[in-house]
C-alpha cells in the first residue's frame, strides 16, 4: 500500500465505514495523529458519514397517496373508483393542510397554564395533579415532558456561567410549575471544556447539577474529543456521568427531528 | 376505465393548481421566534437588520415574528431608550407586526423595571422565562433564529 493510496478519499472513507482489516486501520491511525489535515479530512468524512445515516434513518413523512392502489383494483367499477379516489385526493390535500396549522398538545397547555400563573405567583399549583401524580390533564406522562435541547460551543468561562443560569435557570422554572421536562446540553468545539476534568471552569457546579436534576445529562461530541486529540494532543478526561455521543451536529438534528426544541447558548 | 382515467387526471390537475397558488405566494406563511441573550451592540443591531430583511423576503402579512429577549438581551430595549438608530429600528419592526418580548426572571433577577428602564414596554410583552418560551414557541411550530 503505497502513501498515496493510504490518503486518498476512498482509503478515509473505508475507514470511516469500518471496512479495513485491524492491521491497516492501525497504519491509518498512526498516519492521521501526524497529519492535521488528514485528521481534519478524516473529521469531515465522519460527519458525513452521521448526515448520510441520519437522513436515510429518518425519511421525511412521504406524501403518498393513498386512492391509488384503489383506483387500479377496482377498474371495473370506473366511475366509483374514481369519485372515491377524486375524494380520498381531496382529502388527503385536506388533511395536508390541517398538519401544516399549528397543533396545541397537552405540554403547550401545562406551559399555558404555568404562563398564566407565573405573574400571579400563586403558592401552591398542584390542585389538579393531587389524585394523579404520574399524569397532568389526564395525558400519558411519557408525552408530557419538555424536551429542550442547549448547544454550547465556546470555551469562554463567562459564557459558560450564562450558559450554565440559563440551563439551571429553565431546569427551576420546569420545577417550580410542576412541568416535566427533559434537558441536555449539548457541547461542542472548544466547549468541551466545561465537562473535561482538568479544563472544567465550574466542574463543581456540574457535579451539583447532575446531583439535582435527574432530568439533565450532559453531553459532549466524539469528534470534538478526536480533534482535542489530534490538534493539541490531549485526552480528555470527561466529568462522570457525561455522556458521550458520535457527532454534536447530528445530535442537534437528531434531536429536532424527534421533537425537542433548539437554544443555542 | 376511460372515465376513471379522466377523474383521474382532473384530481391530479387539480392538485397541481393548488400546489401552483401555494408556490405563487412565494414562502408561504411562516412563525419565527428569534432568540436576543447578548449585550453586544452591533450584534444586537445587526440582529434587528436580519429581522427587517426577512420580512422583506416574506412579507408582514404572512409572519408570526417574536423577538425573546433574556439575559444580557435585554440591553438592547435599554439602548433604545437614548440610541435613535436602535429605538427607530424598535418602532419599525413593531409598526410591521413583530412581537418584542422580555423575559420575567431577567427583569427580577437585575431588578429591572421594564417601565423606568425598558423602551416602550407593556405587561403584555413579559413572557415568565424567556428561555421556556422559546421551546414553548417551538412546540409550536416556530422555527428557531440565533442572529
Amino acid at each position: 500500500m503505497t502513501d498515496e493510496q493510504k490518503l486518498s478519499d476512498e482509503f478515509l472513507n473505508a475507514l470511516v465505514d469500518d471496512e479495513l482489516t485491524p492491521e491497516e486501520k492501525a497504519e491509518a491511525y498512526v498516519l492521521i495523529n501526524r497529519d492535521k489535515a488528514l485528521s481534519m479530512r478524516l473529521c469531515e468524512l465522519r460527519k458525513i458519514r452521521d448526515l448520510v445515516k441520519l437522513a436515510y434513518e429518518n425519511p421525511p413523512a412521504a406524501a403518498l397517496d393513498p386512492s391509488a392502489p384503489n383506483a387500479r383494483g377496482q377498474s371495473h367499477h370506473g366511475m366509483a373508483a374514481g369519485i372515491a379516489s377524486a375524494a380520498t385526493l381531496i382529502l388527503g390535500i385536506v388533511l395536508g393542510w390541517q398538519l401544516d396549522s399549528s397543533v396545541s398538545t397537552p405540554t403547550q397547555e401545562a406551559y399555558d397554564n404555568a404562563r398564566a400563573g407565573a405573574n400571579e405567583r400563586s403558592g401552591d399549583s398542584a390542585g389538579s395533579a393531587a389524585g394523579h401524580p404520574d399524569t397532568a390533564n389526564g395525558t400519558l406522562a411519557a408525552d408530557d415532558a419538555m424536551k429542550i435541547l442547549f448547544h454550547l460551543n465556546t470555551g469562554d468561562a463567562a459564557h459558560i456561567n450564562d450558559a450554565l443560569n440559563e440551563v439551571e435557570g429553565l431546569l427551576k422554572f420546569y420545577q417550580d410549575n410542576d412541568q416535566r421536562a427533559r434537558i441536555e446540553l449539548i457541547v461542542n468545539g472548544d466547549g468541551i471544556d466545561l465537562l473535561r476534568v482538568d479544563a472544567s471552569p465550574y466542574p463543581e457546579r456540574v457535579r451539583r447539577l447532575q446531583k439535582q436534576y435527574s432530568n439533565l445529562r450532559f453531553v459532549a461530541c466524539q469528534n470534538s474529543i478526536d480533534r482535542l486529540a489530534e490538534e493539541r494532543g490531549l485526552a480528555a478526561r470527561l466529568i462522570p456521568g457525561t455522556v458521550v455521543i458520535d457527532s454534536g451536529v447530528a445530535q442537534i438534528m437528531r434531536r429536532q427531528q424527534e421533537g425537542w426544541a433548539y437554544i443555542q447558548v | 376505465m376511460k372515465k376513471l382515467i379522466v377523474i383521474s387526471i382532473l384530481a391530479l390537475s387539480s392538485l397541481a393548481a393548488g400546489l401552483a397558488v401555494n408556490a405563487a405566494e412565494g414562502y408561504g406563511k411562516q412563525k419565527v421566534v428569534y432568540h436576543v441573550n447578548y449585550d453586544n451592540e452591533k450584534q444586537q443591531i445587526a440582529a434587528m437588520r436580519n429581522i427587517q430583511n426577512h420580512i422583506n423576503a416574506v412579507g408582514k402579512e404572512n409572519l408570526d415574528l417574536r423577538v425573546v429577549m433574556h439575559g444580557k438581551g435585554y440591553t438592547l430595549l435599554k439602548r433604545a431608550n437614548d440610541n435613535p438608530d436602535i429605538q427607530s429600528k424598535v418602532i419599525s419592526l413593531k409598526k410591521q407586526g413583530v412581537k418584542m418580548q422580555i423575559c420575567g426572571n431577567t427583569l427580577r433577577g437585575k431588578k429591572i423595571s421594564y417601565k423606568n428602564d425598558l423602551y416602550d414596554v407593556e405587561k403584555t410583552d413579559i413572557v415568565p422565562s424567556g428561555v421556556a418560551e422559546i421551546a414553548h414557541l417551538q412546540g409550536k411550530g416556530f422555527s428557531y433564529v440565533k442572529p
